[in-house]
């Protein structure tokens, strides 16, 4: 299952870096590279069924400790 | 963003789309009870006052969006803090109206579909938007606009027969308390949104009336939601709206009057054109500050890596629609409140102080 994320992710980044390449400079390629795969590595975790952690949960504990839960 | 130009009709029209973008579905100011309309009532002329400052701060450094404008007026190194600030919390916005709408699909529209693909077709659409520009966005907007305009103020004539007065009675017997926090509420969601507009409207065709395409744009926004809000507390009465995650579905379909029933597709047609509007005003404004932070030219290029890391972190933000829901009614109005009223205000001040400054310069 997850091979299959990979490979829509692989047919995504070559549809996109075909047009990259054309023209644009070395900064903005590694860039894309990075943030996509970064993205890759997220779906594949949560194909995988990984309990990945919600930075809502600690936004909640702050406020939910500064305010209490009123409402 | 800058050979892009959008007409000052095109911007009222986003305004007004992206502020009925999810409050339609799921209301506003809930914490009220049945006062949830005197709360929208009373929040709107705080959102005016908010939405006056912005356009100052806009009008003070013309042509710049708010990203430059961190980065003039606090200097490099804190602009560049500030912006990373608001573009993680555009962003969590924006997986958060995903979950919404992931929740929403998967709870009425396509039961049996697992959530993934039509959230899937979904990002791609925005992706699809991204890359078009602004522009296109604003035409395929006032396209819809009609459509969107009429649905929202003419089914809520079609369900004249189920209202009952009584049910908003008796008015302020909850007290002031929930009042204030129902108008709290609904001030920062949606009303204090806007702020995403400031990074958007970098190039609109009239520069001095950035006013005007604001309150214009929230009166007409704010009107069209107290009519759903009441229209949902007449037909459904306070408690079983308190209830529901979606109280407009069931208010709609309560309607019959000859053939006219089960009307609840316009409903999800309402719905998924304004989250579409959100979620894509929203993406924009993210990438436009990546490409800002990091000193690109370009936003158009970040655009599909953005909206998919935004789709899975939508997977897993919210466990489920019971804590979605708790986050709206008691997390949100105090978690926006820095980005949305304290930023935006020490801008306007140091903005302020340095055009005086510069002003009394320059006479002397």
């Amino acid at each position: 299952m997850f091979l299959l994320v990979i490979i829509l992710y692989i047919i995504v980044m070559f549809f996109e870096t075909v047009q990259l390449l054309k023209k644009e400079k070395r900064g903005k390629i590694l860039f894309y590279f990075s943030l996509i795969i970064f993205s890759m590595t997220i779906s594949v975790l949560l194909t995988l069924g990984v309990q990945l952690p919600s930075p809502s949960n600690q936004i909640k504990n702050i406020v939910v400790s500064m305010f209490g839960k009123s409402n | 963003m800058k050979n892009e130009v959008i007409s000052e009709r095109q911007a009222i029209i986003l305004i007004v789309l992206f502020l009925l973008g999810n409050s339609l579905l799921i209301g506003t100011g809930n914490q009220a009870k049945q006062d949830a309309w005197i709360a929208i009532i009373i929040a709107m002329p705080c959102a005016i006052i908010l939405v006056l400052m912005f356009s100052r701060i806009l009008s003070l450094y013309p042509g710049k969006d708010l990203f430059d404008i961190f980065q003039i007026v606090m200097g490099k190194f804190i602009g560049k803090i500030l912006s990373v600030l608001m573009i993680c919390f555009f962003f969590h916005d924006a997986a958060l109206i995903l979950k919404i709408i992931a929740d929403f699909t998967n709870t009425i529209v396509f039961p049996d579909t697992p959530v993934i693909v039509p959230m899937i077709f979904f990002a791609m659409l925005v992706i699809w938007s991204l890359k078009a520009g602004i522009e296109v966005l604003g035409r395929w907007a006032e396209f819809f606009s009609w459509i969107i305009v009429s649905i929202v103020l003419l089914i809520p004539l079609a369900s004249i027969p189920q209202m009952d007065i009584s049910r908003i009675k008796p008015i302020l017997s909850n007290g002031v308390t929930p009042l204030l926090k129902g108008a709290f509420s609904s001030f920062t969601y949606p009303f204090g949104q806007t702020i995403v507009f400031t990074m958007v409207f970098s190039n609109i065709a009239k520069v001095k009336n950035y006013k005007k395409t604001f309150i214009v744009g929230l009166l007409i926004g704010g009107g069209l939601i107290i009519v759903t809000v009441l229209r949902n507390l007449l037909v459904l009465g306070s408690e079983t709206v308190s209830k529901l995650y979606f109280p407009s579905t069931m208010a709609v379909g309560l309607i019959k009057i000859g053939f006219l029933q089960r009307l609840e597709i316009t409903v999800v047609i309402v719905f998924l054109v304004c989250a579409f509007i959100k979620i894509s005003v929203l993406t924009f404004a993210v990438c436009n500050g990546i490409s800002k932070v990091f000193g690109f030219d370009d936003y158009k290029f970040i655009a599909t890596p953005v909206v998919l890391l935004m789709l899975n972190f939508s997977s897993f933000i919210t466990q489920s629609a019971m804590e979605t829901n708790f986050w709206i009614t008691n997390i949100w109005q105090y978690y926006s409140v820095p980005f949305e009223v304290i930023i935006p205000l020490v801008i306007f001040i140091v903005a302020e102080i340095k055009n005086r400054r510069s002003g009394s310069v320059n006479l002397s």
